[in-house]
């Protein structure tokens, strides 16, 4: 296979990347991600919430209006 | 025109994939970033609008208030931006969609009211009977009260969607008007487009003000809550 893709070289380019992030991302941002922030995780577990309830309210009315289909409107 | 109305507020899609992510991700790439000490203009430019910007919104907090600093900017900035991006003509507008405005309103606003409750449940609690109301009108009070809690990230995130939305349909309808008037009536045409150009100046100031306002009552919210 040629360099570059082969499965060692796409997981050391992964780990290349995982480096990367944690170096430039992850050590900066970690005292504002673990400790300024932790409301702002409970707001998006809340907003996550909600659109999980409506993407299923919306699958759940597809499925049924699809099941039973209507009559003719006049 | 051969577009309709609603083709502006379509998210975009490249040959049948979601590009609305990329679209959203673009706008923080056009700002420059220097590890150098010392700049060049674009950069200083850059820094002292940040500067001022920070100055503005964070006088007024306390140090709890304070660690929200890099929240608050990057939201007022990352607004701007993405609203003046769209007033590019074929461009789309991640705001102009309820969607991603409830994204940004709700946790931010269930961030300060989840700190309010954590740090200062009582004062918190108390915010929601002004003060000097009558003892008669003290339940329903605090029922509007709530109310107007659990609105306020409805309202954050609609004010947006709609500022946004109306004034590009505004502009998208004078501007087919003033094309389709062209062959008829040149004198009406030129009005019209004198109306468009003040439109787009109105809509340019309009997409910095809705930026500072959804920034502005975060931060207010913070303060409450802080």
């Amino acid at each position: 296979m040629t360099l570059g893709t082969r499965r060692s070289d796409i997981s050391h380019f992964q780990c290349q990347m995982l480096q990367s992030i944690i170096k430039n991302i992850w050590i900066p941002m970690k005292p504002y991600y673990t400790q300024v922030y932790q409301e702002i995780w409970i707001g998006m577990g809340l907003m996550g919430f909600i659109v999980y309830k409506i993407r299923a309210a919306d699958k759940r009315s597809k499925a049924l209006k699809a099941s039973a289909p209507a009559p003719g409107h006049h | 025109m051969n577009e309709s109305l609603f083709t502006p507020f379509i998210t975009p899609t490249v040959l049948g994939l979601p590009a609305a992510v990329l679209v959203i991700l673009f706008p923080p790439l056009l700002i420059p970033t220097s590890k150098h000490f010392i700049n060049n203009r674009l950069i200083i430019i850059q820094q002292w609008l940040i500067r001022l910007i920070l100055k503005q919104m964070m006088t007024t907090h306390n140090a709890k208030g304070r660690t929200w600093s890099l929240m608050l900017t990057s939201l007022i900035i990352f607004i701007a931006s993405t609203n003046l991006l769209g007033l590019l003509p074929y461009s789309f507008t991640p705001t102009t969609q309820l969607s991603m405005n409830l994204a940004m309103a709700i946790p931010l606003w269930a961030s300060t009211v989840a700190m309010g409750l954590r740090f200062k449940a009582k004062i918190t609690l108390t915010h929601l009977l002004p003060q000097g109301t009558p003892t008669p009108l003290i339940p329903m009070l605090i029922i509007i009260e709530t109310v107007s809690l659990f609105i306020q990230p409805l309202a954050l995130a609609v004010r947006l969607t709609a500022n946004i939305t109306a004034g590009h349909l505004l502009m998208h309808l004078i501007g087919s008007s003033a094309l389709a008037m062209l062959a008829i009536n040149l004198p009406l045409t030129l009005i019209t487009l004198t109306i468009l150009t003040l439109l787009t100046i109105l809509e340019t100031a309009i997409a910095l003000i809705q930026a500072y306002v959804f920034t502005l009552l975060v931060s207010l919210y913070l303060h409450d809550n802080s």
